[in-house]
């Protein structure tokens, strides 16, 4: 039982209501006889786990990330204690504190945002070694020759079935397009830059691919919508693609979801170089308010060293030509690229400070915060530990205002949108923009709230909303939000005083949406295409479900 | 003040040094000094568990006796004062130093001057590796100061190198200069294969013999009597610029005397 807390529990309702929460096994109950144990909240925050709905945290090229970088492991190495395992990194945390960091911030969900479907019995493999938290991976798929050709020829009966063997087949979640088509361009050393460009090979346009997605998606009832990172990403200029990929869904618009738009800060920079790039938040914060259908999240930037990682090849590549610094560069056969690159985002470069400003921008010209959501894209923009920094910004124009001053570069100051924006974020609203939204958004019905029957997953945090300025009190924000006084993650109490105390394993979440008639007719697919592209037998491609630690299965369309 | 500091327990696992730094425990009470924790290996002691701690004299010095090849990490980020290291030092002396000087009467292990930042380091005996190098992975070396050897140095000294000079009277071993962009790299005796390769700027000498022959990446000028560490050197040496291959103009400088293999560079 936790008692007497604050409780901000949006997708009920309930904004910093004191009242108990009730917990019987790993659920939130509406009463009970006797506490096994209780918590005492009074004077703090309670608020439901964390959703991340994007983060780079398993897989190859996480791996590969920690494998080239040495010296982001030097000076943060985490030795044993009694409840938790020694492990190293900043940026990029091996499993153990990735799953321990996340839980001291009261994130007891978080998906990782890409995997290649070759690769996801690595990723699983990373996810089961990550304590903590739930998780799933979202696959791959905007670049994978046997969609694309399907979507090329008009398939979608086909395109459906194997999209839904693959899915199973991997275990995945749901639907992640890159750069859709450049990948494949990448391929022989080029890239699509207009959502209208002819992909090499397959004579089928990025929007094609979009659309194609998309109606597959919803042909086969994912939870989730498809999750796009849009072309031309991180290059001045690219807004306009933002805008023109949210529009080439405007004759599929719904009442509900039916695209995300990740990372959205990288997507959406005005100006034609460099030198000229400025906001273009506010365009592309006009088009998602006036769609219902559309969600994205910020991705937003901090002023640190981190390390950037994407299945986006050719943007890594130009990313390493600005920088200079070390690249990696993979292909994986018939799916996708992938590239790392280290950076340093520093507040007296023009770039990098037009950059932060654009998160925090389209976070706060997005009326509504349900369909806005705060990610950094760890680690690409800034390293997860920065989530209360990022929420900070966003509760206090006096902290926005602080870190506009200094260093941080003039130039920019005078492009930015944030001077004109009052806003602050309340905790009602921040509560949605780390849970409430995003779980809507993944459709996990029983998490992001309190309600009866919801998983226990809960936050403590030590700051009173009736005594505390968030405006002008923002470093309690950020210590509050760091170190959370308690987590309860599936009815067990695993941090206190920002301490993990106990180490559990979460649940691997993964959709089923192969029906046997799909089956079928997908594996006449795979029969006849995947000698033609695959280095592999499709029986070595399968991850079957008892490899995984603790699976959990979600069927499509019953959610 | 100056404090003595003599290793008193013997230990085969890394001793973490770096507390032993005029940073930390100039102006710190003994008692309290003698209380600090002290990480060997995966466990835990006080200092006075370790070493026996003896104030003397009034120059902000510490003074290391005994044999100290396990401590690492010794000055490390230190910005004033001096160490006086009686014996044989262990590996990252001076690591990330910014200030100050660092004297080295015996040998001293890989990591020398790794990442420095400014003041001195001075070793009488031997280096290892990584000399002034950048930590692994990261892409910075040395930026400022000195680091001299009167001996001679493993592999990779100056990798990544920023600034600053490192000055080895002996030989040194592979790669030397490797990466670097600015500063300046000195040996005296002879050195590894691919001295300054993927250089981008600053200068190497080799005054003895080169194994092997300079890299094809490095395109040939003349002969000259360059100037290195302030010092115009008394001996004619080939001059190389490059490395080409990463658009770099980095100078490389190659005794004649020692290296008459490379003769036929005169007739071209």
């Amino acid at each position: 039982m936790i008692k007497n807390g604050f409780v901000y529990d949006p997708a009920n309702k309930i904004d910093g209501d004191q009242m108990d929460i009730f917990i019987e096994g790993s659920k939130v109950v509406d009463s009970l006889h006797e506490p096994e144990w209780i918590l005492d909240a009074a004077g703090m925050v309670v608020m439901p786990g964390g959703v991340d709905i994007h983060a780079h945290i398993a897989g190859s090229k996480v791996n590969s990330g920690r494998a080239m970088r040495p010296e982001d492991h030097e000076g943060h190495a985490y030795p044993r204690t009694s409840f938790t395992r020694s492990g190293t990194g900043r940026s990029i945390p091996t499993t153990f504190i990735t799953g321990y960091l996340f839980s001291q911030m009261g994130y007891t969900t978080v998906i990782e945002a890409a995997s290649p479907p070759l690769k996801s019995r690595h990723t699983h493999e990373e996810l089961d070694d990550t304590p903590m938290i739930d998780k799933a991976f979202l696959t791959l798929l905007g670049n994978n020759w046997i969609v694309a050709r399907l979507l090329r020829d008009g398939s979608m009966e086909e395109g459906s079935a194997f999209t839904a063997w693959v899915l199973n087949a991997v275990k995945g979640y749901g639907i992640k397009i890159v750069n859709p088509g450049g990948l494949i361009a990448w391929g022989w050393g080029k890239n699509v830059s207009s959502i209208d460009d002819r992909v090499p090979l397959f004579d089928i346009t990025p929007r094609e691919i979009l659309v194609g997605l998309m109606m597959i998606n919803r042909i086969l009832g994912m939870p989730h919508t498809i999750h796009v990172h849009t072309n031309n990403l991180g290059r001045p200029g690219n807004y306009q693609t933002t805008i023109e990929t949210i529009k080439a869904f405007d004759p599929y618009g719904s009442s509900s979801p039916s695209i995300h738009i990740t990372h959205c800060q990288f997507n959406s920079y005005a100006g034609d170089s460099w030198a000229t790039i400025r906001s273009g938040a506010e365009e592309v914060a006009r088009e998602v308010n006036s769609r219902e259908w559309l969600t994205i999240d910020i991705g937003q930037l901090a002023f640190t060293a981190t390390t950037t990682m994407t299945a986006d090849g050719p943007f890594q590549y130009a990313l390493y030509e600005l920088t200079g610094a070390k690249w990696l560069n993979a292909d994986v056969e018939s799916e996708t690229s992938a590239g790392i690159v280290p950076v340093i985002y520093r507040k007296k470069n023009l770039v990098n400070a037009v950059q932060w400003s654009i998160g925090l921008e389209l976070a706060l010209l997005v009326k509504d915060p349900w369909r806005v959501f705060m990610t950094t894209d760890h680690p690409n923009a800034a390293p997860l530990t920065y989530y209360p920094t990022v929420l900070a910004w966003l509760m206090s124009n006096e902290y926005r205002e602080k870190t506009m001053s200094g260093k941080f570069n003039k130039r920019a100051k005078r492009r930015s949108l944030l001077p004109s924006i009052d806003r602050e974020y309340t905790l009602q609203e921040a509560a949605v923009i780390t849970r409430a939204a995003t779980a809507r958004a993944l459709n996990l019905t029983s998490k992001g709230h309190l309600g009866v029957g919801a998983d226990a997953d809960v936050a403590v945090y030590d700051m009173n909303p009736r005594e505390t300025n968030f405006s002008k009190e923002h470093g309690m924000v950020r210590k509050a939000f760091r170190r959370a006084k308690y987590v309860v993650k599936g009815g067990d109490i695993v941090v206190i005083n920002g301490e993990v105390v106990k180490e559990v394993y979460g649940r691997t979440l993964w959709v089923n949406s192969l029906t046997p008639q799909r089956k079928e007719l997908a594996e006449q697919i795979v029969a006849s295409e995947f000698e033609k592209h695959y280095s592999i037998r499709p029986s070595n491609y399968v991850v079957q479900e008892d490899y995984l630690k603790k699976p959990m299965e979600i069927r499509a369309g019953e959610f | 003040m100056t404090l003595r500091i003599t290793i008193t327990k013997k230990v085969e696992a890394p001793i973490f040094g770096e507390m032993i730094s005029p940073n930390k425990l100039i102006g710190m009470n003994l008692s309290e000094a003698k209380k600090l924790d002290i990480q060997i290996g995966n466990k835990t002691y006080k200092m006075e568990q370790v070493f026996s701690l003896e104030e003397s004299g009034s120059e902000k010095k510490l003074v290391l006796i005994g044999d100290i090849s396990h401590v690492r990490f010794v000055g490390r980020g230190m910005t004033e004062g001096s160490i006086l290291v009686e014996g044989k030092a262990g590996p990252y002396l001076g690591d990330a130093m910014k200030g100050g000087e660092i004297i080295v009467k015996g040998d001293a292990d890989s990591w020398l001057g790794a990442r420095m930042l400014g003041g001195t380091i001075e070793i009488h005996g031997n280096a290892g590796n990584f000399v002034g190098a950048a930590y692994r992975g990261s892409l910075r070396g040395i930026k400022n100061g000195t680091i001299k050897i009167h001996g001679s140095c493993g592999s990779w000294a100056g990798l990544h190198s920023r600034g600053g000079l490192i000055w080895i009277d002996g030989d040194a071993g592979l790669f030397p200069g490797m990466h670097m962009s600015a500063g300046e790299v000195y040996i005296g005796g002879g050195c590894g294969e691919m001295p300054g390769a993927e250089m981008i700027g600053g200068k190497i000498a080799v005054a003895g013999r080169l194994s092997g022959s300079v890299l094809p990446s490095f395109s040939y000028d003349k002969t000259s009597k360059p100037k290195i560490g302030g010092v115009k050197l008394d001996k004619q040496f080939y001059t190389f610029t490059g490395d080409i291959a990463q658009g770099g103009s980095g100078k490389l400088y190659i005794g004649v005397e020692a290296n008459p293999h490379l003769k036929y560079l005169e007739e071209l």
